[in-house]
């Protein structure tokens, strides 16, 4: 089985795939960083201030890590926010109290940091157009809000970026995953070898069950793999600091009531995104056992990604709710599950989004899988000449 | 010759390809009904003033918009200011801020946004804020025309100044105010909505057409045939000659005939939810900036017109990848990165962007144009140019490709 494994891994990772496949993921990395670090430039009327560099190598030397609220304070003293570590309290303070600014904050107000966002997301609960919230639903929202009672903020825009840029480089890495797989289970007409394989004595259940794993084993090896480099090229210019702190300390996430830290975050973006990429490796299997070849293949999955960009394109409450949540484009690549607090009720229980689309998605995954399996077990193979 | 076109073509008509069309048409199908359809988004203001939801509330909008269809002359004007003033959906709109920003709809929107784009121009947006008819101009025909002609020449030159690849100059200008001078008005306002949802949809699924022959021509000129065939007949002295002309006729012939199979679909799917009322609407209450005379119709025969340029380009890009590499996997893979490249580099506001073969379906097929001289060139003039210099440049180096075509 493992010489199977091996061989079969060979036939489809190349040495010139794998570098290609290498070279597309620092090359992905390496461009996603520019743009972030870019992202931090400082303008004004007159063009730039400060570089992005600049920007980030003021918030890395003066930053300090901090209350909230004596953040707050500090800043109230202060010139108009330029650099990163004054701009980020100052986006804090505008989501926090509707678009006010440090300085037009009083002691009172400032003390009632936690208690104003905790009236912020119990009104986007109230006002949630999509879902109507029991008050079950709602006590255990705020609950989850309430465990946070404190907020330290100092320099953490490397966790930042990489939680928020993850996700779509998760996808690329996917697509690309399940291209490089296709061929396991699709034909190659032009060698024959499928029917040679097929008609060998460990060419059925054996060399079906060595190509799942393979897929698997693979896709599983090429994505840490792709993650590792992207955490490593991302964070090289931002640096690591910061990885404990809140994701409320930052903007994307600020109404989160996840009470969990970047380093927790990126952990759960990881996961979401293996999740995915089970779910496409699954896809793929089905496809080219039903589709027979390699190119047929991949069309079916090109538009499957067609119709997955097209839905997160056309933002559609109800359809992202019961189909594109479960889907690997959003699934591995959504900020939403943080912030919408989209909930799905079963079995009279509620579960938060963010756990019950990846336990579906792998339940789907699971049932490709299998439906895959079953068409390989009736399909008739043989040597015809 | 054309019996050879035709076996080219049937050929040409293989599982991937089918694969690609079948799978592209039933996106398409899904995309409309399941969006169209979504009950929490799209919604109308009917005549008696109810809230009428998913696809229904097409017919009732079209139904409602009878009130409102006519020429915008003076009368109109008057009558509109007042009917508005008293209706339901005034009522309403002032009561849900969000309403039209959020996949709402009435009747109003037809006129009420051609009469604020006079004052908003290049700010003009949608949403409740943008229907107010409180405006002086609106007093007489006359005012409120030159107001509008000032709103087209106020966002026509902002365009230019910011995103124009060569600034007007001062004979130019001048062309350009004779040529917003003689924007026939009083203008035709109607219900669109059909048509709108039509050209919107096909936007988004326009860059999914390249996909379906980036794999359906990728194997046009390729070695890599299940049979191996290909490689014996395009190697023989006359199947480096005729068939290979043949095969680049029934490649272009295979993208004419899907790309009409696609807009068919859309075409049959949205005429039959919300209809094709309002064709001979003036394009101006449609594309407010609209310096041509035509009828909001004739807009959508230009985005299909425009769009099919574009996909012939497409085509012919993907056949010479076919031939250049021999290898209809690669030959794919580089056609949808391209397709890829192509929709990040229209991702922004320079019009240097119009030069790319996927925005000639866009709006600037119906109201884009370029100087030439003193002649105002329409986009769509350009677009055709274009994708001939295109086909032209792609097909001369297929033509130097072939005499090399040698079997491994």
């Amino acid at each position: 089985m493992k010489s199977i494994i091996r061989v079969e891994s060979r036939r489809i990772l190349k040495k010139e795939v794998f570098l290609i496949f290498l070279a597309v993921v620092i090359l992905l990395s390496i461009s996603s960083t520019c743009q972030a670090v870019k992202g931090y430039e400082v303008w004004d009327e007159g063009g730039v201030v400060a570089s992005g560099r600049e920007n980030l190598k003021h918030g890395k030397e003066n930053a300090v890590s901090r209350s909230i609220e004596d953040a707050i304070v500090i800043r109230r003293g202060q010139e108009e926010a330029v650099f990163v570590e004054e701009t980020n309290i100052e986006k804090l303070v505008a989501l926090n109290y509707q678009d006010k600014t440090a300085e037009a904050l009083s002691d009172a107000e400032i003390n009632f940091f936690f208690e104003n966002r905790l009236r912020a997301i119990e009104r986007r609960l109230d006002e949630n157009i999509n879902v109507d919230y029991t008050e079950s639903e709602k006590e255990r929202f705020m609950k989850e809000a309430e465990k946070l009672i404190s907020l330290t903020v100092g320099y953490s825009e490397g966790w930042k970026v990489l939680n928020r840029d993850i996700g779509s480089f998760i996808v690329i890495i996917s697509v690309m995953i399940s291209v490089i797989i296709t061929p396991l289970f699709a034909e190659e007409t032009q060698t024959g070898m499928q029917e040679l394989s097929r008609s060998a004595m460990k060419g059925k259940k054996q060399l079906d069950f060595a190509r799942i794993i393979t897929a698997y084993g693979m896709g599983s090896i090429l994505y840490f793999l792709a993650v590792l480099f992207c955490f490593l090229i991302k964070m090289m210019p931002f640096g690591f600091s910061g990885a404990d702190e809140y994701i409320q300390s930052s903007e994307n996430t600020f109404f989160s009531v996840f009470h969990i830290s970047y380093i927790q975050q990126f952990a759960w973006n990881c996961l979401r995104g293996y999740v995915s990429l089970i779910f496409v490796v699954s896809m793929t299997i089905l496809i080219s056992v039903m589709l027979e070849q390699v190119m047929a293949g991949l069309a079916a999955i090109c538009f499957f990604w067609g119709l997955l960009l097209i839905m997160n394109q056309m933002i559609g409450f109800e359809v992202n709710h019961m189909f594109a949540n479960f889907m690997p484009l959003r699934l591995a690549g959504s900020l939403d599950f943080y912030n919408r607090y989209e909930i799905y009720r079963f079995a009279g229980r509620t579960f938060d989004g963010i756990v019950w689309c990846p336990i579906v998605a792998l339940v789907l995954s699971v049932g490709m899988a299998a439906l895959a399996v079953w068409r390989l077990h009736r399909k008739k193979w043989g040597c015809f000449w | 010759m054309w019996t050879m076109v035709k076996f080219e073509y049937r050929k040409l008509w293989n599982r991937v390809s089918l694969v690609a069309v079948t799978v592209m048409c039933i996106i398409s199908t899904f995309h409309t009904f399941i969006y169209l359809n979504m009950n929490g988004q799209w919604k109308a203001i009917s005549t008696d003033g109810q809230i009428v939801s998913g696809l229904s509330a097409y017919r009732v909008l079209r139904d409602a918009s009878k009130d409102i269809e006519g020429v915008i002359d003076d009368a109109y004007l008057q009558k509109l200011k007042e009917q508005y003033e008293n209706s339901i959906d005034k009522q309403y709109l002032d009561e849900h801020r969000g309403f039209l920003g959020t996949g709402g709809m009435t009747k109003y929107m037809y006129p009420n946004y051609f009469i604020n784009y006079a004052y908003y121009s290049y700010y003009m947006s949608n949403g409740n804020d943008k229907m107010g008819l409180e405006y002086d101009f609106l007093d007489s025909e006359k005012d409120f025309y030159q107001k509008y002609r000032e709103a087209v020449k106020e966002q026509l030159m902002y365009e230019n100044q910011y995103a124009g690849p060569m600034k007007f100059t001062e004979s130019q200008i001048e062309v350009l105010d004779q040529k917003i001078t003689g924007i026939d008005t009083p203008v035709n306002v109607a219900y669109c909505q059909g048509i709108s949802n039509f050209m919107n949809w096909y936007d988004i699924e326009y860059p999914l057409f390249f996909v379906v022959y980036a794999f359906a021509l990728s194997c046009v000129y390729a070695k890599d045939s299940p049979s191996g065939i290909n490689e014996l007949t395009l190697s023989s002295a006359e199947g480096r000659k005729k068939d290979f002309r043949a095969r680049w006729i029934a490649g272009n012939l295979f993208a004419v005939s899907t790309y009409l199979l696609f807009v068919s679909v859309l075409l049959i799917e949205h005429g039959a939810v919300a209809t094709f009322g309002g064709f001979g609407a003036s394009a101006q209450t449609y594309w407010f900036s609209c310096i041509f005379n035509i009828s909001i119709g004739a807009g959508m025969i230009f985005k299909i017109v425009g769009g099919l340029f574009g996909i012939l380009v497409f085509a012919n890009f993907t056949m010479l990848l076919s031939c250049l590499f021999r290898n209809s996997k690669t030959a794919a893979v580089f056609s949808i990165l391209t397709v890829g490249a192509l929709t990040k580099l229209s991702n922004t506001y320079s019009q240097i962007k119009l030069l790319y073969p996927n925005q000639f379906s866009s709006d600037a097929a119906v109201h884009g144009f370029f100087f030439l001289g003193r002649i105002i060139v329409p986009y769509l003039m350009v677009a055709l140019f274009l994708a001939a210099v295109y086909i032209g440049i792609f097909v001369y180096l297929l033509g130097k490709k072939d005499k090399k075509y040698f079997i491994n």
